[in-house]
């Protein structure tokens, strides 16, 4: 069996993208921190608890746009169950990039796009 | 740091201004038995009101995006429906989305505002069919949010028929009220959930 | 928010540690704003005032040498620092530190897969690698590893294990199945232990022991060291995996379960960490409390009664999995069957029966390696409620089970708490998680669900019960019931602290364990 060895794999986006001065993809920070809890089905926790409140739109993904200020207040607060996240997991300008994300609408944040990587 | 019980309570006690208003101003309800006051959220403690001959009770609380973000959704919270006859919120997109967003499902909103956002001089009004029409003139009439509220407070309004209509947009070309974009909200009570 | 600093600290000394450290990490990685960045690292399940682990400062180095460089400044200027890894387990505090004003070491930023070794069946991470990312990883690179999760999947595979986590596959004792480490020590040395030690080793990661003392326990659960790599065994992928679930239909039928797991889990006929899950925790990951019961206080037995029928499960509810070929799946299948449905009202389900049902997805998930959140959906129950966990340790034995239940339960429930709860069985212990959920935004209920706690250590303990692993506000108190022979234990601890932190900067109070200069902190 060969031996399959992948080395020094880096999942920070926050330091790729601080190193390469690349403006920070808000649609993939929502894939790697926030779908977790806000993807569609009631098993996600964020989605459970929103379906109270936004029976049409409980997931984050197909929700109206939110208000940056508001996104950016929520994330490093928390907001009641929903603990905050730290500047070491999202940058300052991830949020930024996040809030702008989720700033749009259900119809663009699904848009689907051809990914260039 | 805020807690979500103190919003309302804040650090200066439960009332922090009490200005009575006309007692014509059509969200109470019917006057003659809705005793509840409104409650107006806005930014600055002692905001303007225009005069009016009736007396009704106005509570006003300070609201910010912090303040807005810490609400409660329960029910039974300091912001409940039992204890209001009408809300009316003045501030930030972002205070106010917040806030539309923290309120339970018990207070229904039938105005929301955008002043400013897209245009110095455009007012983007989301209401029920009947009410977009009659802002026209609150709108036009007003020269800064608090005339707009005050214009707000003295519509006859049958919380019924607003339940029931479809909500609509309207664009209005106005004066401008401040340098930077702002937000309104008018919410009244529902029936238990 | 207003600033807290450290005791023994002043700003002089403060602004002194901070001007090095943004020279170590760059200033964009040292945390001061009160506003926008150090309210992200507070308890935010808290039960007491949030100022009493309010950090000063945090900072992300993004390497080693970074880590180093923080270390040895903190040493200059008597900064107490905190070290998490992905800072995410809110039963137990999240990124706060124990100590008011010291400063979080956050090691989020460190966050490669350094290795993945398919032939011999590791991965080495460093501290920042949540259970997700591996799991992405894994996926992407079409291996044949599992990974081991605890159950919600955010959590850090690294940090997880040095703080003596579990999970539900048959690797579900992560701490068994660490192999090499990386610590650097309080005068900033780098350490490589076991078989590490050895330059160029190549079984750095195969054989945990090394020559001599078996040093890496020593680095977890506590603060002689940060943690900054470790080498974690992956189970290959097996050619079969069936889970299953039974349902009992009384509580004192966890009596008879129990007793019949232990000779299953002793003879390994279920591999994974079979666990007896008590009905509230099964309802509270996919129901709201309010909707069976407006009232405060425990739900009565008519809504209780509901529950289950609504969601077809029992008062207990056993998960296990049989793993491997399909002739040694459907042989120890049987035995299981044999004994365990042979309890009357048991009804046996295996996931064609279960299809949709969130309960038993995300139990399926993670007996198979699959992190998800579904477990986090308790803090819904309420809802928008916080959790601290309360564990303690019991033997397998119907006995204890029962006793550790009721000694639980009523006090829970007198104290106006639902009992929420699971029993997971490892080699040869029973671990008792009890999930304290209480309402967030109600204070009164906060300090009393932090009161009961306290209480739930002091019964427990006086039974022979000590608990594994607790939250920031109980370390002291139950490291004090580790007390045999005038705390021989503690004392022995206290001992170590002074010779490899004699400066008492790394994690002050992690586990009741106090630098010399800070030991009037303690209980």
């Amino acid at each position: 069996m060969k031996t399959l060895l992948s080395l020094a794999v880096g999942l920070g986006l926050g330091t790729l993208s601080s190193t390469l001065l690349a403006e920070p993809d808000g649609r993939a920070l929502f894939e790697q921190y926030c779908t977790v809890c806000h993807d569609r089905g009631m098993e996600y926790p964020g989605t459970a608890r929103l379906a109270d409140r936004w029976p049409q739109q409980p997931s984050l993904l197909d929700r109206e746009p939110l208000e940056p200020d508001y996104v950016r207040r929520i994330v490093r607060h928390g907001l009641n169950m929903m603990p905050p996240f730290r500047p070491s997991e999202i940058s300052a300008r991830e949020l930024d990039a996040l809030a702008r994300y989720l700033s749009t609408s259900a119809a663009q944040k699904n848009k689907i796009e051809d990914k260039e990587k | 740091m805020m807690t979500r019980r103190n919003f309302l309570t804040g650090t200066t006690g439960l009332l922090c201004g009490a200005t009575v208003l006309p007692a014509w101003a059509g969200l109470v309800g019917d006057p003659r038995t809705d005793l509840r006051p409104v409650l107006l959220l806005s930014e600055h403690p002692d905001p303007r009101l225009p005069f009016s001959p009736r007396e009704v009770s106005l509570e006003h609380h300070p609201l910010s995006l912090e303040r807005a973000a810490a609400i409660s959704h329960q029910a039974e919270g300091p912001l409940s429906v039992d204890n209001y006859s009408a809300l009316v919120a003045l501030g930030t997109p972002a205070a106010i989305f917040a806030l539309r967003t923290q309120l339970g499902s018990r207070w229904r909103v039938v105005m929301r505002g955008m002043h400013g956002a897209k245009a110095a001089r455009l007012h983007e009004i989301h209401a029920p069919a009947s009410l977009a029409g009659s802002l026209a003139g609150a709108v036009g009439a007003a020269r800064d949010e608090y005339d707009f509220a005050g214009n707000l407070l003295a519509l006859d309004l049958d919380p019924r028929e607003l339940f029931k209509q479809k909500r609509i947009s309207r664009l209005h070309q106005a004066q401008c009220w401040a340098d930077t974009a702002r937000a309104s909200l008018l919410a009244l009570p529902g029936r238990a959930v | 928010m207003e600033r807290i600093l450290p005791p023994q600290v002043n700003g002089e000394a403060f602004r002194g540690f901070v001007a090095e450290a943004q020279k170590a990490v760059g200033r964009d990685y040292v945390y001061l704003d009160l506003e926008w960045e150090l309210p992200a690292y507070n308890d935010e399940y808290a039960t007491l005032p949030k100022a009493l682990h309010q950090p000063s400062a945090a900072v992300a180095p993004a390497n080693v040498a970074q880590v180093q460089a923080v270390v040895r400044a903190a040493g200059r200027y008597g900064i107490p620092l905190w070290p998490i890894s992905t800072g995410k387990n809110f039963a137990y505090g999240g990124p706060a530190p124990r100590l008011a004003g010291a400063v979080v070491l956050d090691l989020k930023r460190m966050n490669r897969i350094l290795e993945v070794n398919e032939k011999h069946a590791y991965a080495v991470v460093e501290p920042g690698v949540s259970y997700m990312d591996m799991y992405r990883h894994l996926q992407s690179i079409g291996s044949k590893l599992w990974i081991d999760p605890a159950a919600p999947g955010w959590g850090g595979m690294l940090g997880n294990l040095v703080d003596h986590g579990a999970g539900y596959t048959p690797y579900g004792d992560h701490l068994l199945m660490q192999c090499g480490m990386e610590v650097v020590l309080a005068d900033g040395t780098i350490a490589h232990t076991a078989m590490g030690a050895l330059p160029g080793s190549r079984t750095t990661h195969l054989y945990k022991y090394g020559l001599g003392p078996w040093a890496d326990g020593l680095f977890t659960q506590s603060n002689f060291g940060v943690v900054t790599r470790i080498g974690i065994w992956l189970m290959p992928e097996p050619p079969g995996y069936t889970p299953f679930m039974i349902t009992y239909e009384r509580e004192e039928d966890l009596y008879e379960v129990t007793e019949r797991v232990r000779p299953l889990k002793l003879n390994n006929i279920i591999p994974n960490a079979a666990t007896t899950v008590e009905m509230l925790w099964e309802a509270a990951v996919q129901k709201q409390r309010r909707h069976y019961h407006t009232g405060k206080g425990p739900l009565p037995e008519s809504a209780r009664k509901k529950l289950r029928a609504d969601l077809q499960i029992g008062v207990w509810n056993f998960y296990g999995a049989v793993y491997g070929p399909a002739p040694i799946m459907e042989n120890n299948l049987e035995i299981i069957r044999d004994s365990l449905t042979s309890i009357p009202g048991a009804k046996i389900y295996f996931d064609d029966d279960r299809k949709g049902d969130i309960g038993w997805e995300y139990r399926r998930q993670l007996m198979r390696g699959i992190p998800n959140m579904t477990e986090y959906n308790q803090m819904n129950w309420i809802p928008n409620g916080g959790h601290m966990d309360f564990s303690p340790i019991s033997p397998v034995t119907g006995e204890d089970a029962m006793r550790q239940y009721s000694l639980i339960r009523d006090r829970v429930n007198r104290a106006g708490f639902d009992y929420i709860g699971e029993m997971l069985v490892g080699w040869r212990d029973m671990h008792h998680i009890f999930a304290l959920v209480y309402d967030l935004q109600d204070e009164a209920e906060k300090r009393r669900a932090n009161q009961l706690f306290g209480e739930l250590i002091d019964a427990a303990a006086a039974e022979g019960y000590g608990e594994y692993r607790t939250h920031l506000d109980f370390m002291d108190k139950i490291a004090g019931t580790y007390n045999w022979n005038d705390a021989a234990q503690q004392r022995q601890r206290e001992r170590l602290k002074d010779a490899l932190d004699p400066s008492g900067i790394l994690g002050p109070g992690k586990m009741g364990i106090w630098p010399q200069r800070l030991r009037k902190e303690g209980v």
